[in-house]
């Protein structure tokens, strides 16, 4: 069974008086196990898809089905168990919490979860070991590098053992080594794990990693790569 | 349990992330608050004193009068038989003083002139325990035994051209006569208000009956407590003492209305301002709160996204305007307490603004150094009111952070 099924799905965005369509009609299913990107230029709608599948949008028509539930059909609040329990999130920007450190902010989500505090420090510190964050657990955003942050937010993402991670252009503002490391990092997560990922990026690097690569137009997918 | 630790932890580390804006909104309140605790404290040391002085010069805290004179001040409705009158009330006020007096107006002349003057008939004894104006002599000596001495204001005394020893003759309407006595003048006083200094004086008791043709009939017996606080039930207690009588038995409050409304318009009007005050810090503190709100809209927006429900974030904002409040009222008190210790002590010497060694407020003469009173039950209001005002504070953007879109705070520049 797919993770996500997406049906026909559009989104207009309204400026002024006019209505700039961002999706037309897209329809895809994205199956466990995927290491998935969606490439296309600015405009083409990626980030819109993204934000979508992770119910931080409402689309204007259509629907998406996460784990087999409708996202409209669940309200803001059901949107908000279901990102907490099934989806993890990377940002370009990496996003990290800037008072809490670096081993809170990647329990940040088990502990909404409700989980003890044993568990959780079972769960992160072999975590951010594996995502080369030994011995930096107790410093603050601020005072990591750009990379370091990134991986961070990768550990945050898959400490609940999401069934999806949707990471958004997650190399757009590291370097061309760290973005290549922080990539073999996911790929193996991916491999090892299992960890789904969802792409939305630019990058060619990880157009070189994907096993599926959609490609996005004017809203429209244009093309579906399987490798 | 850990999410509200988390949550707690994050709120302390917001409001220290931002230290110097917080220490501005804390001082602010801390300020404020501090403010207000000197200000009620010297304000309830100076009610304090003028209802102390009021009473001791004008009435008691509890006063037994004939049925109507509170309304009429006619001088022919007295207290009949004053002595029993005056042993029912110490009986039922042990420890109080208890003093008869007459109250009337009369002409005082001399070989100068002539003056219209406000006359208290004491007990030279029992007025000695209560009065201010032992301690006002300026020259000669307060009454003693004899039924011809007077006491006069200073300033009457130079209208009227008055010594020690002079000879004044005093005329008051008898029901419906003049009558007229020849006293002389064995003592000036001075309380520093004009009003009284210039129109007032007192003769022994005996001789304003007799003048007056009272019998053994005053216009009031007055008891003075210890402290105010126990007015009501004093006044209770006289009450059932002298049920039947058809005597009024009045505590101060409705013996001196006019000096209970100045307090109570006082204290409301010093509570208005205060008021005024913190409700202008409040609205700085909200502007704090939005701003603060605002610059972590992102940050928001990605708890947000992780699945942190909306009313967590509520209550994230309202933590940091509870710890800031809680921080901020804390140390208010302590530099309340610190203000208030030489307010309370020392007093404050309003002297430059009175323009001499006395003030007056409803009448009352009150010394112009005003010694405050911390009372605990208001400081703990106060305290109470300004974590409220300041949690208060935080509503609105508290709301507003809840309720952020994800999608846009993400997007948000």
């Amino acid at each position: 069974m797919e993770i996500v099924d997406v049906q026909e799905l559009e989104k207009d965005y309204r400026q002024g008086a006019l209505s700039v369509p961002a999706l037309r009609g897209v329809t895809l299913e994205f199956e466990p196990g995927g290491f998935t990107a969606l490439m296309g230029p600015s405009g083409s709608g990626k980030t819109t898809l993204l934000n979508l599948v992770g119910g931080l949008d409402e689309p204007s028509r259509g629907r998406v089905l996460v784990q087999g539930g409708d996202l409209a059909a669940m309200g803001a609040a059901g949107r908000s168990r279901m990102r907490l329990h099934h989806l993890g999130f990377v940002f370009q920007a990496y996003n990290l919490v800037p008072v809490l450190t670096a081993y809170e902010n990647a329990e940040f989500v088990l502990l909404l979860r409700g989980v003890p505090a044993a568990q959780r420090r079972a769960k992160v510190m072999p975590l951010l070991a594996e995502v080369g964050l030994s011995g930096l657990e107790n410093r603050l955003p601020g005072e990591l590098s750009g990379g370091q942050q990134q991986r961070v937010a990768v550990a945050r993402a898959i400490a609940g053992d999401p069934a999806l991670v949707l990471a958004d252009e997650p190399t757009a503002n590291l370097d061309s080594k760290t973005g290549e490391e922080l990539l073999d990092t996911m790929r193996r997560l991916n491999e090892e794990r299992g960890v789904t990922f969802l792409f939305a990026t630019h990058d060619p690097r990880v157009m070189a990693r994907a096993r599926r690569v959609v490609r996005l137009e004017d809203g429209r997918v244009v093309a579906d790569e399987r490798r | 349990m850990d999410e509200a630790r988390l949550l707690l932890g994050m709120a302390s580390r917001n409001l220290r992330r931002h230290q110097r804006r917080s220490l501005i909104s804390g001082s602010a309140v801390a300020f404020g608050l501090a403010l207000l605790m000197v200000s009620a404290a010297l304000g309830d040391g100076a009610h304090e004193q003028m209802i102390e002085s009021g009473v001791r010069m004008m009435a008691g805290h509890v006063v037994v009068q004939a049925r109507g004179w509170q309304r009429t001040r006619e001088p022919a409705l007295a207290v009949h038989d004053a002595d029993a009158v005056v042993r029912i009330v110490e009986a039922a006020l042990p420890g109080a003083d208890v003093v008869p007096r007459v109250f009337f107006h009369g002409l005082l002349s001399s070989a100068a002139g002539s003056a219209g003057v406000g006359l208290t008939g004491v007990d030279a004894a029992r007025e000695a325990r209560v009065s201010e104006t032992p301690a006002r002599m300026v020259e000669g000596a307060w009454l003693d035994g004899s039924p011809d001495g007077i006491l006069v204001g200073a300033t009457l005394a130079r209208t009227l051209k008055l010594k020690i020893g002079s000879k004044v003759v005093l005329m008051a309407q008898r029901r419906s006569e003049i009558e007229s006595r020849l006293f002389r003048v064995r003592g000036i006083f001075r309380h520093g208000i004009e009003e009284i200094d210039a129109f007032s004086a007192q003769i022994p008791i005996v001789a304003a009956q007799n003048l007056l043709d009272l019998g053994g009939g005053v216009t009031q017996v007055a008891a003075h407590l210890r402290t105010e606080a126990g007015t009501a039930d004093a006044t209770r207690a006289v009450q059932d003492a002298l049920a039947g009588t058809g005597l009024d038995v009045l505590g101060w409050r409705d013996a001196l209305p006019d000096l209970h409304q100045w307090v109570v318009f006082d204290e409301a009007g010093m509570y208005a301002f205060m008021l005024v005050l913190f409700v202008i810090v409040m609205i700085g503190i909200a502007n704090t709160v939005v701003m603060s709100v605002m610059e972590r809209v992102r940050e928001f927006g990605t708890m947000l996204a992780l699945g942190l429900a909306p009313g967590r974030l509520r209550a994230l904002v309202l933590l940091e305007t509870a710890l800031l409040g809680a921080g901020a009222t804390v140390a208010g008190l302590a530099a309340g307490l610190l203000l208030c210790w030489p307010a309370c002590t020392v007093g404050v010497d309003y002297a430059a603004l009175a323009g001499g060694a006395a003030m007056e407020a409803a009448g009352v003469a009150m010394q112009t150094r005003v010694v405050g009173h911390v009372v605990v039950w208001k400081v703990g209001v106060f305290a109470l009111a300004t974590f409220a005002m300041t949690v208060a504070s935080g509503v609105l953007p508290a709301r507003r952070a809840a309720r952020l879109r994800p999608v846009e705070c993400l997007q948000h520049r």
